[in-house]
């Protein structure tokens, strides 16, 4: 595989990417609003009104989210040494919904809780299922020390069925206001992003982000294999926990908020690999810039498809990201061969 | 120095090591030697950190090995295990980078030492070339690269007079990919840096290039060793021949009368 642009100019790229997916979801819609008054000064109170109250915080969700995505396959694919590696495929997404679902159905909190303390809760609940999945998975696919491929394949595979029957009982147990809530919130959805919600994900994300790209040295040792990290001064236990503790609440507070939102973490990383080399120094921030403005992209997208209604953001991504799989997998299959 | 007294290791009732002893001495080229499973690279790896040993113990510079600190070991000594399998597209001069992990350099500074380690392993101006497409010869002079930059990169920053005293390299068969010409070049890198002071253990199977370049060998048989001397001592009884049941004949090599083997046909 060669790099189809030089390692130097990558962020100019990005960043002009993103405005410009920023620009395009905050104008596009069933009510649109000309890119002059976005960006200029003259604007109408009702368009204001959309903007502050709608449209940016939902962009900021999409494009918080689709980083924490991004970056967490990012993560994933060095920790497992393996490019297909990914929160959805591998099961930890859907081991964090079910924890969610468990919250939504059988409820064993009261209902009285401020919505703030709720948004926390169904954070911690996904990141409790994030956490436990990611544990499962490595201890499944670990075999003589090293993590095997098919292993983990199989691992996912098993657990997302497992996941698929637990959120099938609580869906066969729940009322019909928890069924609609249950099942819009599986399909990855967007819509109804407010500020309160954005400022608890940006508090947690954005740290986490400076602590990751931080690391991506260390990221880059472990692409050498555990003994030779090790050999080169990284304490590669403990650095393995933290990674997996890191992907748990990034992939906890997006499912927590958004729902299942898949493939930006297999296809992001694979395309800023794909363009830019396969540095973790470059590819942790380009993730996470790419993963902004595809998310962004495509909720924007799930928006204009069908007006007035609105599609589930996760659709869009998997209609994008199934195929993507498919033939990154036939590569692979190709190349080794 | 690096030395091992009496280490041993079991694995399911079964001695992989017996009772080891052997020391890494600095400025010498100490070459391991042994059939198949003998139990070189599982000695390698107690040696570098990665494997603790069930009895015996292992010293770097009179300080216990697992005394010793992550970080500090890796400034210490470098190692090299076989056939490194990179998964993703990286370029030759971001893998021999890796090596500088545990240092600080300027960018510069790390250029300029990776594009002259790259000149000593046969392998110039390759810096932008993928990785991936290399051969594995190539690539095996690439990983040898990244060590050999990480026991120098303090000679760049600081006084260059130090010479290698106090460093240490473990190689796991650095040469099996090698064609004739660069498996020379490389043993004679090796030799070169052993006299400037590096204390190095090698593993090879090449007993007629061990007899010419180590300045000791250690032969390993079922995880005991059954010999540990110059070179020159196997010229006597038929030590070789017995470890590797092999019908040998044995000659000396015209330059120095060093003890070679050849095979009967």
């Amino acid at each position: 595989m060669k790099r189809v642009l030089s390692s130097q100019i990558p962020y100019p790229i990005l960043i002009l990417a993103l405005f410009i997916a920023g620009v395009f979801a905050l104008t596009q819609g069933a009510y649109s609003i000309s890119w002059r008054e976005v960006l200029g000064a003259s604007i109408n109170d009702i368009d204001r009104q959309i903007l502050i109250t709608v449209r940016l915080p939902r962009l900021l969700m999409a494009a918080l989210v689709g980083a924490a995505l991004a970056v967490s396959g990012a993560l994933m694919q060095a920790l497992f040494r393996n490019p297909l590696a990914d929160p959805g495929l591998l099961g930890v997404s859907s081991g964090a919904s079910v924890f969610v679902g468990i919250l939504i159905v059988l409820n064993p909190f009261s209902g009285d809780l401020p919505l703030w303390a709720h948004s926390y809760m169904q954070s911690a609940a996904a990141f409790l299922g994030a956490v436990l999945t990611c544990w499962l998975i490595f201890q499944l696919s670990k075999h003589k020390g090293q993590v095997s491929v098919l292993h983990l394949l199989l691992a996912g595979i098993a657990i997302n069925a497992l996941s698929g029957s637990a959120t099938g009982l609580l869906t066969y147990m729940s009322n019909d206001e928890q069924l609609r809530a249950l099942t819009f919130w599986a399909m990855g959805n967007l819509g109804g992003s407010r500020w309160e919600q954005v400022a608890v994900i940006a508090s947690i994300l954005l740290p986490l982000f400076c602590y990751v790209w931080r690391q991506s040295k260390n990221l880059n040792l472990l692409l050498l294999g555990e003994d030779e990290a090790r050999y080169l001064g990284l304490d590669v236990e403990r650095f393995k926990i933290k990674l997996i503790a890191i992907v748990a609440l990034c992939v906890g507070v997006t499912v927590a908020f958004t729902g299942l939102i898949g493939f930006i973490g297999l296809m992001v990383p694979h395309l800023v690999r794909m363009l830019f080399g396969a540095d973790n120094r470059i590819v942790i921030p380009c993730s996470a810039l790419l993963g902004a403005s595809l998310l962004t992209g495509a909720d924007t997208l799930a928006r204009l498809l069908v007006i007035p209604a609105e599609l589930p953001v996760g659709l869009v991504t998997s209609l994008l990201g199934g195929p993507f799989f498919l033939w990154l997998l036939l590569k692979n299959i190709r190349e080794t061969s | 120095m690096l030395n091992v007294s009496d280490l041993t290791l079991m694995r399911s009732e079964k001695n992989l090591l017996d009772k080891v002893s052997l020391s890494i001495k600095p400025g010498q080229l100490t070459i391991i030697l042994g059939p198949n499973g003998a139990g070189k690279s599982t000695l390698l790896k107690c040696c570098s950190g990665a494997l603790q040993a069930d009895a015996g113990h292992i010293t770097l510079d009179d300080t216990p090995l697992e005394n010793w600190s992550l970080a500090e070991l890796a400034k210490k000594r470098a190692v090299l295990t076989q056939q490194i399998h990179l998964p993703f597209a990286l370029t030759v001069k971001e893998v021999v980078f890796l090596g500088l992990a545990p240092w600080s350099l300027s960018d510069f500074q790390a250029s300029e030492l990776i594009h002259n380690t790259l000149i000593e392993v046969g392998m110039p101006d390759t810096e932008t070339r993928q990785y991936a497409s290399l051969s594995g010869g190539e690539q095996q002079r690439i990983q040898l690269a990244r060590v050999l930059v990480q026991l120098f990169a303090d000679q760049q920053c600081e006084a260059k007079t130090q010479g290698y005293k106090g460093k240490y390299l473990l190689l796991d068969e650095p040469i099996s990919a090698l064609d004739l010409h660069q498996q020379q070049r490389i043993l004679r890198l090796l030799k070169n840096l052993a006299q400037k002071g590096l204390g190095i253990f090698c593993i090879l199977h090449d007993i007629n290039l061990a007899t010419l370049y180590g300045d000791k060998l250690v032969l390993l048989e079922k995880g005991k060793v059954t010999f540990n001397s110059k070179p020159q001592q196997l010229a006597q009884g038929h030590i070789i021949e017995t470890a590797y049941q092999a019908d040998l004949i044995r000659l000396a090599h015209p330059d120095n009368q060093l003890p070679q083997w050849q095979f009967r046909q």
